[in-house]
């Protein structure tokens, strides 16, 4: 599926906003193609929805590094037999953290359950200092209460992410 | 991807003039790394102080920079900013490099040397 100009997006009700409970605001429907630019497509559009009006510290660093990797993560694995997207995101600003749904219709997680968080090894191999496998570290470092479900073709990945400066 | 080099004190001083550094063009700075230390001083010395963004894809083509290198250069690096400089802590790289605060301090020990 190609997506014109790498997003197509908006803001719309969804059952998340009438769930959310507490979270008053309406989620975010953010809707962008699985390849790297859409990546940095809905990462900016994050940054547009839920930047603080005013100058201040940056309190969505966490939440963009947290979106970068669960987002590459369905670039790079969901959707590596072909196929560039859609990824949808519907983000949540609730009090002091972002609730993030994320959605895709690639390949499930393996064995269908979320990959642990341990870091990679460190330089026992005599390879010197690994290039990958810091992702489902940091996601797990930096998100709470992560939740994953596979129903009718549909990865469904849930957690919150503390709206909080680096 | 744009890089900005200059000899410093017998060091390349590398700037990185992008805002970022994630997988849409992890694999272009690593190439584009090659290309400016290829036959350079043995110590580079990368400026990370107009990165505001680096996701795993960049911070492991920085560890492959590292080792292009080989064991007879170094990689260090200096003004990282806030959200950069969490990623290294995190994944404990800030271990593995040699990471100065700002640029002063990355050329202040070999000029006193001097």
């Amino acid at each position: 599926m190609t997506l014109p100009d790498g997003m197509r997006g908006g803001i719309a009700p969804s059952d998340d906003a009438r769930n959310a409970g507490y979270c008053e605001a309406q989620a975010a429907l953010i809707v962008v193609e699985a390849t790297p630019m859409g990546v940095r497509c809905a990462l900016a559009e994050m940054r547009r929805r839920f930047a603080p009006a005013g100058p201040g510290p940056d309190l969505l660093g966490m939440a963009e590094t947290v979106l970068a990797e669960a987002l590459n993560n369905v670039v790079e694995h969901a959707y590596r037999h072909g196929g560039n997207g859609p990824i949808e995101l519907r983000l949540v600003h609730c009090g002091t953290k972002l609730k993030v749904d994320l959605r895709d219709y690639g390949d499930p997680m393996p064995a269908g359950v979320l990959p642990g968080g341990a870091l990679p090894d460190y330089g026992g191999s005599g390879d010197g200092p690994p290039e990958g496998g810091f992702g489902w570290f940091l996601i797990r470092a930096l998100a709470r209460d992560l939740s994953y479900i596979r129903e009718n073709g549909q990865n469904r990945l849930r957690f919150l992410v503390p709206l909080a400066e680096a | 991807m744009e890089l900005h080099t200059e000899t410093r004190d017998e060091a390349l001083h590398v700037i990185v003039a992008e805002p970022r550094i994630d997988s849409a063009v992890a694999i272009r700075f690593k190439d584009r790394m090659r290309e400016v230390a290829a036959d350079g001083p043995v110590r580079v010395v990368l400026d990370l102080g107009a990165v505001d963004f680096l996701d795993s894809s960049g911070l492991g083509a920085v560890v492959a920079v590292m080792k292009l290198l080989g064991p007879g250069r170094t990689l260090e690096l200096c003004n990282l900013t806030p959200n950069v400089e969490k990623v290294f802590r995190l994944t404990r790289m800030d271990r593995v490099f040699t990471i100065h605060p700002d640029t002063e301090a990355a050329f202040a020990d070999k000029r006193s040397i001097a």
